[in-house]
């Protein structure tokens, strides 16, 4: 199996996942979320973690072109291999001279590692899926308040400036001379210090300028405004809020009774 | 429309008034272009004229600025944000938004106006600043020029009666900037707004007409019309009166077969290049073109293959791994990102003690005190207070100070005045025959710069379209028809 070394990011694609409403998915990594804690079988963890591959599949996630994926499945694994070590409890299904593996120990290792692999694949794919702008627009269109969805919205905006930003000062110290080397340690302190300084100013120029824009532009002149994004929910996505929402209560009806 | 009536200012912590006394009557529909040396309060004579000096800054402010009889001082900002609208010098840094379109319809939305007349200004705006192309493109996704553009789109949306735009074209390369003086020619010729442009390219504005007000240490000193101030113009093309070396005997840098990546793309590929000790080398091209790239590659900030061959002293050169930086002299784009210390005379002195710790000579022997003389006047105070014109001449100025072999210098000229550029030049042409020194200038101002270099290195999309002497340069940008930087070069 080969990862490469690509982030999880937003990707357009011409999907039914991607062409949901982004408060749809949202809606259902919540769902997905609480089934993974509701169901207490190690089956039906894994039938809930076999759909979500599938809607993954259907979303065409780069599951082998992701480093994450790797750390996920790592992580899985160490999982379920604690389980499967230190659990020792119920009677052996496999006894191997250096390990003899339990029932108990089998099925928790198998439900642990399900239930964390469905919720964090789920975010993956719902990132992967989902436009954070839209979604911000359309959770202030259906009642966020304004100021919270453009802090959000603001903060996305100065994530790369700020990375060029990073990049821009070390290289300019280390061209006027500085040296990160730990030794001598105050010296060492000092240039980190020169670099924090200077990413400090030049974030508060960067939230100057943008304050000046955005008064500039009558923000917060009203207590509610307009948007010109159209937030569409087409049948689609009422199918899938409705068949979601029955999803989730029968589970919790198996669970109650 | 506009009056402003003994207007001063003195910023929080400084000794000398920003704005001093100034008084100035703006009509509707009027061009204004705002120039002076920089430094001297131009950007802070727009923030009050917007109305953010007296709400968001700290310091002595008195005077008024009255818009329509009604004082400024007392209004809400988003009130001040009906009537008059400030594009600020770096569009980048003033986007709100991830997408064209939410970007021009965020002040729109702010004013609660319907969703349907917001698409409708939207696509009006657009066609304004002939950017209609890019309504559904992604922000970071925009060139220079078209950010700009986007800039005053989001301007125009807004239908104020008065635009501010703080050095428009500073960023741009010649190209764009041509595009957006089409703009402005459009917006002039509505008579609906008032546009005020601070600027330093004066020639291409003459063609419009414009009031030109001139600001010297925060007083307003002159207000001309353009057949008066082209008087001025014509003293800033005096030839420097150069005899162009021809032949160079030592190579300092070799390419060959040599690409340049940035985040794994390959940015520019060079097939064989080189640099001879002793040379000015205009560097041209269009943003994007790959003259950043070019410098970050040659210091090895990125990450290149093929042949690099550097001889500084007979050593081979990597500054990414730390080896003498002290034989580079590099001036970043964004003067903002290279100041460490707290006053400006320590910044000028700063590298000088990095790279020679035990050197006791008066560091102020170092620095080209004639260039950078009004630096001299602000000796203890901090870097960030500077202007953005003074910023660059004192993070070139601290360069200088180390006597580094090789100056790769990026576009040190936005910001600066005509003559502030032709003194900069001046002193680079000073140090490279003292020091037989060797200096790279990325520039979109190649009519002052070729009178100092002896070559011109023009990029074009990742490549080299000529590397040819100055004295070619003209009959090669016809070859290629680089019209833009043909008529840049013989501009008035």
């Amino acid at each position: 199996m080969r990862f490469e070394n690509q982030r999880i990011r937003h990707q357009y694609k011409k999907t039914m996942i991607h062409n949901l409403n982004p408060i749809v998915k949202a809606i259902w990594v919540i769902i997905m979320s609480l089934s993974a804690f509701v169901l207490q079988g190690y089956l039906e963890e894994v039938i809930l973690f076999l759909f979500v591959l599938i809607i993954g599949f259907i979303s065409r996630f780069p599951f082998f072109r992701t480093r994450s994926i790797r750390i996920l499945f790592l992580t899985v694994l160490f999982l379920a291999m604690i389980q499967l070590v230190f659990n020792k409890h119920g009677e052996i299904i496999v006894d191997l001279n250096l390990i003899t593996i339990y029932k108990s120990g089998f099925e928790n290792a198998v439900y642990i590692s399900a239930r964390f692999a469905v919720i964090v694949l789920i975010s993956f794919i719902f990132i992967f899926t989902t436009d954070t702008n839209e979604l911000f627009y359309s959770l202030m269109k259906i009642g966020l308040p304004y100021r919270f969805g453009f802090a959000v919205i603001t903060s996305m905006r100065l994530v790369p400036i700020f990375g060029n930003e990073v990049d821009q000062i070390y290289y300019a110290q280390i061209s006027k001379g500085v040296k990160y080397r730990i030794f001598p340690i105050n010296r060492f302190l000092g240039a980190i210090i020169q670099f924090l300084r200077l990413l400090m100013i030049s974030i508060i120029r960067q939230v100057d300028a943008m304050v000046i824009s955005m008064e500039g532009r009558s923000f917060g002149l009203l207590a509610r405004r307009t948007f010109s994004r159209e937030v569409v929910f087409s049948y689609i996505d009422y199918i899938s809020i409705f068949v979601g929402f029955i999803f989730l209560i029968i589970i919790s009806i198996d669970k109650v009774f | 429309m506009i009056s402003v009536r003994n207007l001063s200012f003195r910023y929080e912590g400084r000794e000398l008034k920003t704005l001093d006394n100034i008084n100035l009557d703006i009509n509707l529909g009027e061009l204004i272009v705002l120039t002076g040396e920089s430094g001297c309060g131009k950007t802070t004579f727009a923030l009050a004229l917007t109305g953010f000096l007296s709400h968001l800054f700290a310091g002595e402010y008195s005077g008024t600025v009255s818009i329509n009889d009604e004082s400024i001082e007392k209004k809400p900002l988003t009130e001040i944000a009906e009537d008059i609208y400030l594009v600020q010098q770096n569009p980048q840094n003033q986007f709100v938004t991830l997408t064209v379109r939410d970007e021009i319809a965020f002040g729109l939305e702010n004013k609660g106006i319907a969703t349907r007349e917001i698409h409708i200004c939207i696509k009006k705006a657009l066609q304004a600043v002939y950017a209609e192309d890019l309504i559904d493109r992604n922000i970071d996704t925009l060139s220079g020029g078209e950010k700009q553009k986007i800039a005053i789109a989001t301007a125009v949306a807004l239908q104020p009666k008065i635009i501010i735009l703080d050095e428009p074209t500073s960023n741009l390369d010649i190209k764009s900037t041509k595009n957006i003086y089409s703009v402005f020619k459009r917006l002039i010729d509505q008579k609906e707004i008032s546009l005020i442009i601070i600027e330093h390219k004066l020639n291409e504005l003459m063609s419009f007409s414009p009031r030109i007000l001139k600001l010297s240490h925060g007083k307003l000193i002159s207000q001309q019309n353009n057949q008066n101030f082209s008087n001025i113009l014509s003293k800033t093309r005096e030839r420097a009166g150069k005899e162009f070396k021809r032949d160079f005997d030592q190579k300092v840098i070799q390419l060959k077969d040599f690409s340049i990546y940035r985040n794994g793309n390959e940015v520019l590929k060079i097939n064989l290049l080189e640099i001879n000790k002793g040379e000015l080398i205009s560097i041209l091209g269009n943003n994007g073109a790959g003259k950043s790239s070019f410098i970050l590659g040659l210091m090895g900030i990125l990450y290149s293959t093929g042949q690099k061959r550097m001889i500084l002293n007979d050593k081979i050169i990597d500054i990414k791994r730390q080896r003498h930086p002290e034989k580079f002299g590099l001036v970043f784009q964004n003067p903002d990102h290279q100041f460490f210390c707290e006053t400006v005379e320590n910044e000028l002195i700063f590298p000088l003690r990095n790279f020679f710790p035990f050197d006791t000579k008066d560091p102020k022997t170092y620095y080209c005190v004639s260039a950078f003389a009004d630096l001299s006047s602000e000796l203890k105070t901090h870097p960030i207070k500077l202007s953005y014109g003074q910023k660059k001449r004192l993070s070139i100025a601290s360069v200088l100070a180390y006597h580094p072999e090789l100056l790769l210098l990026d576009e040190i000229f936005i910001g600066q005045s005509n003559s502030n550029v032709i003194r900069i030049m001046s002193t680079l042409d000073d140090y490279k025959k003292k020091n037989n020194a060797t200096v790279l200038i990325i520039n979109h101002q190649p009519r002052i710069v070729h009178q100092y270099a002896d070559r011109a290195i023009f990029f074009d999309e990742g490549r080299v379209l000529f590397d040819v002497n100055i004295n070619k340069v003209e009959e090669n940008l016809l070859n290629f028809k680089k019209n833009e930087y043909l008529e840049s070069l013989n501009a008035i």
